[in-house]
């Protein structure tokens, strides 16, 4: 029996010197190559392209500005970076590997609205982990990491790193490694938006009554913009349509704009709230309280664009 | 408890320390009582109200034993052994059969002008029901035949029918085999605990890397036949058949190496049954303790073979759709046993079902091309065969083979996937290249660097696979 636990012991060191190769391997092989469909691998793994703005946040500007729409009233070229459900921490990842590649933007659009603080209630995957995990390491990687995770699963995954690959098996599936077809991605032709085109007005009940703010949102905010003024791009903040039947829910809406409104003045080369553009009251625009359908968007982008011409920004 | 769960491997390592613990401190019996203690919390882990009923059925097969052991008289001894039946196979009439007599009964009538009310239940099928059944219904018959002693002990004889590893998904043991091994001490046996570990490791690589990864293709296939040409169809049919091949094969080389650390030997339950020349060969090398099984306690009792040969197609017919029936309350599972008889008829007339019974191309790297064509008309008959056991209902069979031999046959396949295609040639060739030796990672004689080196990325490759969030069940589960 001694044996037995000995070798048992033994192998297990074995593996873990020999599964933390391979995972070392796959940092390497996957930081660069696109294996999957995401929307975060096909940012991720974006090199040396320039555009006029791009375009950061959740759902809330992922499927409700329009690029293609914009850029053509615009002449512009833009890219929607913004991925559904993503706190602010998950924004300044995407951002910090886009520029890190040698991509340019010349301005930022960022997403804010009284949900991007308290993401930990509001999304139900804030922070998209298994996307970075080829950059788990690197410093300021580990810093959002240890935001956002539990200090038992920072400790498995530093110990044990290959159980960061082994966890998302189900994202990173080995026989896409092997497939031997190049494809390119679909986000290419929307420049990386998703319009919803369920036009379905769907009256949810807001569970949200009193809206509030956490440190760590707040810190990846602010954290995004240095990014941004360290490589000299000017941020714009957006709040895009929300149904106004959502207003009376909110106990604390007013309370939380005026923040907003602080943090963009302090922090943003300009502030767009939707409701200075236009009425948004038509059920018709949205598919839900807070995401417009595909109309909805299109009427927004067009005036969006419009104020963006008149302003001068782009 | 899945063996394919996160919480399997913390369960192993606890019990397995314990067990050895009891075993060296307490003994035999202490011991056998740990084993039932786990293997109900195994089995409770997925619905403990099915408990009762391993208890029902260990009661009362341990009873019968004991008086049949007592009785001097034959027609006695007869009574019990039919009570036995009665029992076992009355609790699998409920729960597996119940509604498929009754669905059957109600389309008859209906189809002879007849609308009669037939009640349905909304029974669970307890998992594991038909593998215990048997393994219990194995034991009252070998002490009716007089070929092993009625155990006294109630504890050994509870330890032997719910013994964790096999209590799901089989093996299917005999009482004669595995019995005695509860009664004695055990002492820990390195080499017999690493070759189960070897076994394991084999078994999750073939559920996890080939089987699960294989389902995805197989499950897009199958539902949307009704829209794919032939190819396609006779794709997912060969996928299916690796699936399943790497689902219950794996599940029983798990179990087996389980056992195996636990210090029992529990029967081979698969022996590379793709290298069959001959229907007959696949069957003593698939799923090996259910075919013995019926060979021993349905097809020797009907007279076996020294009967004339109407009798003895009887006999093999009565067999292979029992064995169909077994594996689920489905017209499909019935024409799955009657197209394995039907491809057996003819060797069975001709005299030839045992004309290969040495393992295939023994001493050689590659097989002879007569060998290779056999092998591979075997595997196409029973890939066929698989859809009649995969498909919902008899008619989409039989509507996927009529679209298998048709002109669509020769259309461009979508589900060609080279990735999926290149993972099952990579499993044929560890099969074969390693089919005279009990698995692929008996790497003896390697260097231990080569070895763990294997072992590892074996491991690694193994987790890669595994869904954390939502583990895969075996199939065989659902019988």
């Amino acid at each position: 029996m001694q044996k037995f636990a000995r070798t048992f012991f033994l192998f297990t060191l074995f593996l873990l010197v020999f599964s933390t190769l391979i995972s070392l391997g796959m940092d390497k092989l996957l930081a660069g190559k696109l294996i999957s469909y995401r929307k975060h691998t096909w940012v991720i793994t974006m090199k040396e392209r320039s555009y006029d703005y791009g375009v950061l946040g959740s759902s809330r500007v992922y499927n409700m500005v329009n690029v293609p729409l914009m850029d053509s009233i615009l002449h512009t070229n833009g890219i929607n970076m913004a991925t559904s459900g993503s706190s602010y921490g998950d924004n300044y990842c995407l951002l910090l590997k886009f520029l890190e590649n040698g991509n340019k933007l010349k301005k930022l659009f960022l997403n804010i609205d009284e949900y991007c603080f308290d993401t930990q209630h509001h999304y139900s995957y804030p922070f998209a982990d298994y996307e970075y995990m080829p950059f788990f390491f690197q410093k300021n990687m580990r810093e959002v990491y240890s935001d956002y995770e539990s200090p038992s699963k920072m400790a498995l995954w530093t110990v044990v790193p290959f159980s960061r690959y082994a966890e998302f098996s189900d994202k990173y599936k080995l026989r896409n490694f092997f497939i031997l077809r190049h494809f390119q991605s679909d986000y290419e032709n929307s420049k990386g938006g998703e319009m919803l085109t369920d036009s379905t007005y769907k009256n949810f009940k807001a569970s949200f009554s009193t809206l509030n703010v956490n440190d760590t949102d707040v810190k990846y905010l602010y954290k995004i913009c240095a990014l941004c003024k360290q490589k000299g791009i000017p941020v714009i903040f957006l709040t895009t349509p929300e149904s106004p039947e959502l207003y009376p829910l909110q106990k604390n809406r007013a309370e939380l704009y005026n923040r907003i409104y602080q943090w963009t003045g302090q922090l943003g080369e300009h502030y767009y709230m939707f409701d200075k553009l236009a009425d948004f009251s038509d059920r018709k625009y949205f598919r839900d309280y807070t995401h417009t359908n595909s109309v909805g968007s299109a009427f927004y982008s067009k005036l969006l664009a419009a104020k963006l011409r008149e302003d001068k920004v782009l | 408890m899945l063996f394919n769960s996160i919480q399997f491997p913390v369960f192993l390592v606890i019990v397995f320390s314990l067990y050895w613990m009891i075993q060296k401190v307490w003994g035999a019996f202490y011991r056998n009582i740990f084993i039932i203690l786990i293997s109900y919390l195994f089995y409770g882990w997925w619905d403990w109200r099915f408990l009762g009923l391993l208890l029902l059925s260990s009661l009362t097969d341990f009873t019968i034993g004991l008086l049949m052991d007592r009785s001097t008289s034959d027609k006695t001894r007869k009574r019990l052994l039919y009570v036995s039946l009665l029992f076992n196979l009355g609790l699998l009439m409920f729960f597996k059969y119940f509604n498929f007599f009754a669905d059957s009964f109600s389309t008859l009538a209906s189809s002879l002008g007849f609308h009669p009310d037939v009640i349905t239940l909304k029974v669970i099928l307890p998992v594991g029901i038909s593998f215990y059944t048997f393994q219990s219904l194995s034991y009252t018959i070998v002490v009716y035949w007089k070929k092993l002693k009625a155990t006294h002990n109630l504890v050994d004889f509870m330890a032997f029918v719910s013994f964790f590893p096999q209590l799901v998904a089989g093996p299917i043991e005999r009482a004669s085999r595995l019995l005695p091994q509860f009664q004695e001490d055990k002492k820990f046996n390195f080499d017999f605990a690493v070759s189960g570990c070897k076994l394991m490791l084999w078994g999750f690589f073939k559920k996890i890397v080939i089987a699960d990864t294989l389902s995805e293709m197989v499950n897009t296939i199958f539902p949307n036949y009704l829209h794919l040409p032939g190819s396609d169809l006779l794709l997912g049919a060969i996928y299916f058949a690796f699936q399943i091949y790497g689902d219950f094969s794996g599940y029983s080389d798990i179990a087996i190496g389980t056992a195996r650390l636990f210090g029992f030997d529990l029967m081979k339950n698969f022996n590379y049954p793709y290298f069959s020349r001959d229907i007959s060969e696949f069957w003593r090398k698939w799923h090996i303790s259910l075919s013995s099984w019926f060979r021993d306690y349905v097809y020797i009792p009907l007279g076996g073979s020294k009967v004339s040969n109407s009798l003895l197609i009887r006999n093999v017919f009565i067999v292979f759709i029992v064995s169909g029936f077994w594996h689920g309350a489905n017209w499909t599972f019935i024409c799955w046993g009657l197209a394995h008889w039907l491809f057996y008829l003819p060797l069975l007339l001709l005299k030839r079902t045992r004309i290969n019974i040495d393992g295939v191309a023994l001493g050689r790297l590659l097989p002879s091309i007569k060998e290779f064509f056999q092998m591979c008309f075997t595997f196409l008959l029973a890939t066929l065969a698989w859809i009649f056991f995969r498909s919902a209902n008899v008619s989409q069979a039989f509507h996927y083979l009529r679209e298998i031999f048709s002109k669509s046959l020769f259309h461009k396949p979508v589900y060609f996937h080279y990735d999926l295609i290149l993972l099952i040639l990579i499993f044929i060739g560890l099969e074969w290249f390693n089919r005279e030796k009990e698995h692929p990672f008996q790497l003896a004689g390697k260097p231990r660097l080569v070895r763990w080196s294997v072992y590892s990325l074996a491991i690694c490759v193994i987790l890669f696979n595994f869904a954390f969030h939502k583990p895969a069940e075996f199939i065989y589960f659902q019988f």
